[in-house]
């Protein structure tokens, strides 16, 4: 126990950065007022220019942070590979660094992982926009990093899982291999693992009541870059790993 | 999100593990869906402008999702060349 709260001590939460020092620190922030406190976060500095570690106190939060270092950029999958290999908890839970967590968020992640049976190897929460402007309202309206329930016989249940906001057991993560390190960038890596794991024969859960806020990157330009990662990542994992 | 998520807008969740690229690339948005997008945003109370510029951004968003995932082919290439 920390304080009067709740450690959830066989949970790590793993996180990558690059060069988002200020958000980095407003999500470390956001995990101090969770209602139940992970066992560990793991931050991954991608190959930050500016160091991460000396920027951080890592004594102030009400959790056990730990700093890693990539000094050259690994992208996310790889990061983040780095980061499970670095963890210890049985659940494994991810968000971004451009993301604020919600004081529920862990504990539901974990509850509904912890409630389901084996072959249930991830549950991924819902994201809502941090600002207010018309890309984020976009963003949200069309729940773009909000797989939907594909599966008419199991409602609740998502294609794949989306590492702005999901956990994952280590065994299933383990089993599948992990994030493929082929895509080099953020869009596809976290459907790729998904299928990795949808492979091994499991499945994954929608969770309403685990919730982040996403600062959605605003402007045409970085609308069009975004989903032009996204389709890059697509067609990647639609050529490996499809069908399953 | 991902190529699966046009599926799913089309309401075939049946062929979500089950499609290749040629199908996925078929299954993206297309201009006569158009209307009906900005029909939706309306009747989901979406606003009037609002509504306008949303599918101003799926236009974005799908010649961008579109123009990605026919150059994703080369990650696989690169693959079979290493």
């Amino acid at each position: 126990m920390m304080g009067n709260k709740k450690t959830l001590s066989d949970t790590s939460v793993v996180v990558t950065t690059h060069e988002r020092m200020d958000m980095l620190k407003d999500l470390l922030d956001s995990f101090s007022r969770l209602n139940c406190l992970p066992g560990e976060v793991i931050v991954i500095d991608d190959g930050s220019e500016k160091e991460v570690a000396p920027n951080l106190d890592l004594d102030t939060y009400p959790y056990t942070l730990k700093v890693f270092r990539n000094e050259e950029p690994k992208g996310p999958a790889g990061a983040r590979n780095v980061g499970v290999h670095r963890s210890r908890g049985e659940i494994i839970a991810f968000t971004d660094d451009d993301c604020i967590v919600e004081s529920g968020w862990l504990k539901n992640l974990y509850s509904h992982l912890k409630s389901g049976d084996e072959m249930l190897g991830g549950v991924g929460g819902k994201v809502k926009a941090y600002d207010d402007d018309i890309f984020s309202k976009y963003y949200e309206f069309k729940s773009i990093l909000e797989p939907r329930p594909h599966d008419r016989e199991h409602p609740n249940r998502i294609p794949y899982l989306v590492t702005a906001n999901c956990a994952v057991t280590r065994e299933a993560f383990m089993r599948a291999g992990g994030f493929d390190e082929n895509i080099d960038k953020a869009g596809g890596d976290d459907c790729a693992m998904s299928m990795r794991m949808a492979k091994s024969g499991y499945y994954f859960e929608k969770e309403e009541d685990a919730i982040i806020l996403h600062r959605f990157k605003k402007g045409f330009r970085n609308l069009y870059r975004t989903f032009y990662r996204y389709g890059k990542g697509g067609r990647y994992v639609v050529d490996r790993y499809l069908p399953l | 999100m991902s190529w699966i998520d046009i599926y799913l807008s089309d309401e075939e969740p049946g062929q979500v593990y089950g499609a290749d690229a040629e199908e996925a690339l078929t299954s993206m948005l297309k201009i006569r869906d158009l209307p009906h997008l900005w029909i939706n945003y309306r009747k989901s109370g979406v606003g009037l402008v609002n509504s306008s510029i949303f599918v101003l951004f799926d236009i974005v968003r799908n010649i961008a999702y579109r123009k990605g995932f026919e150059a994703g082919e080369e990650y696989l290439e690169e693959e079979k060349s290493e």
